[in-house]
């Protein structure tokens, strides 16, 4: 059964979303769950995994975005879906203006994710 | 708190340090049953968005906006056009949760019929022997199931109710149900059955 690991949010990112955009965030949340729940079922990653807002951006990196909330803020969740260890891990959170920075943060950590293995 | 788990609605709360966002996400997720089955369709045949969007003739936008939502905010149209995509169709069943549940068995009952029935029209039609055969394999089966099931249910009523019928205590003569293939099913005469 697949695993989520947050350990990797640091507290700045926690506090962006939680002071006032947390539908945004719970909706992204969602999407999450239903990419567990098809990776418990077996379905490989392999560029297959793309549903609703979650797509892979490079560097192992998927992200998923809100949707369904009125006058949203554009929030994103970077993900790295370890195969091996199944494990579904956040590498970061934020909003659309620092998505390039955070999908810049997110690749550095996938890489020190597969590096430390 | 272990920032490691199986459930991202626990995740959610501890982002958030708001225990209520569990329930909030777990709702979220309860509300995309559909929605999850439609993806799951899509993901299984292998298709992409885009393929889905253009059979639909919306942009792709749309299709990430359907996925990414909730059941509530599907539109019958366009599940029955993300189907055709799929090159699936849609069975719906209206079921009133009031009505007896005898009722609701019976109901039950003859929609395996009519598609039985159906199913024996297209053996019919097709004329092709091996649809035929294993059309007639299928039909042995769903037998063979529907004891294996009936049996074990009906002996769970009676182990909960602890009833003990008048023919069980002169036992002698009396056949348990036995555990038998489809292939035995099919050798029995069907009279027997029932």
């Amino acid at each position: 059964m697949w695993k989520i690991n947050w350990t990797l949010i640091t507290k700045s990112q926690a506090k962006r979303v939680k002071k006032k955009h947390t539908a945004e965030f719970e909706s992204c949340v969602a999407q999450i769950a239903t990419a567990q729940k098809y990776l418990n079922m077996g379905l490989k990653i392999g560029g297959k995994l793309k549903f609703g807002t979650l797509r892979p951006e490079s560097g192992g990196v998927y992200r998923v975005g809100q949707s369904g909330i009125p006058s949203p803020k554009e929030t994103r969740i970077y993900l790295y879906f370890d195969e091996d260890s199944k494990i579904i891990y956040v590498v970061g959170m934020g909003f659309k203006e620092g998505q390039s920075k955070d999908i810049n943060e997110a690749k550095n950590l996938v890489k020190k994710i597969r590096e430390a293995k | 708190m272990a920032r490691i788990s199986h459930s991202v609605a626990e995740m959610a709360a501890d982002i958030l340090d708001d225990p209520s966002a569990k329930e909030r996400v777990e709702k979220l997720i309860a509300n995309r049953r559909l929605t999850e089955q439609l993806i799951l369709q899509r993901l299984l045949r292998e298709k992409t968005q885009t393929e889905v969007a253009k059979h639909m003739g919306c942009h792709t936008s749309k299709i990430s906006r359907m996925e990414a939502g909730s059941d509530q905010d599907l539109k019958l149209g366009d599940i029955l056009g993300y189907l055709s995509a799929l090159d699936m169709n849609l069975s719906m069943i209206l079921s009133d949760p009031t009505s007896p549940i005898a009722d609701r068995i019976k109901h039950a009952v003859f929609q395996i019929d009519d598609q039985l029935k159906e199913l024996t029209g297209l053996a019919s039609l097709s004329g092709d022997e091996q649809i035929t055969s294993g059309i007639d394999r299928f039909y042995h089966e769903v037998l063979f199931n529907f004891i294996k099931n009936f049996k074990s249910t009906y002996d769970e009523f009676r182990d909960r109710l602890q009833i003990s019928f008048p023919e069980e205590e002169s036992a002698e003569g009396v056949d348990e149900v036995q555990e038998i293939s489809p292939e035995e099913v099919s050798q029995r005469e069907p009279a027997g059955v029932v």
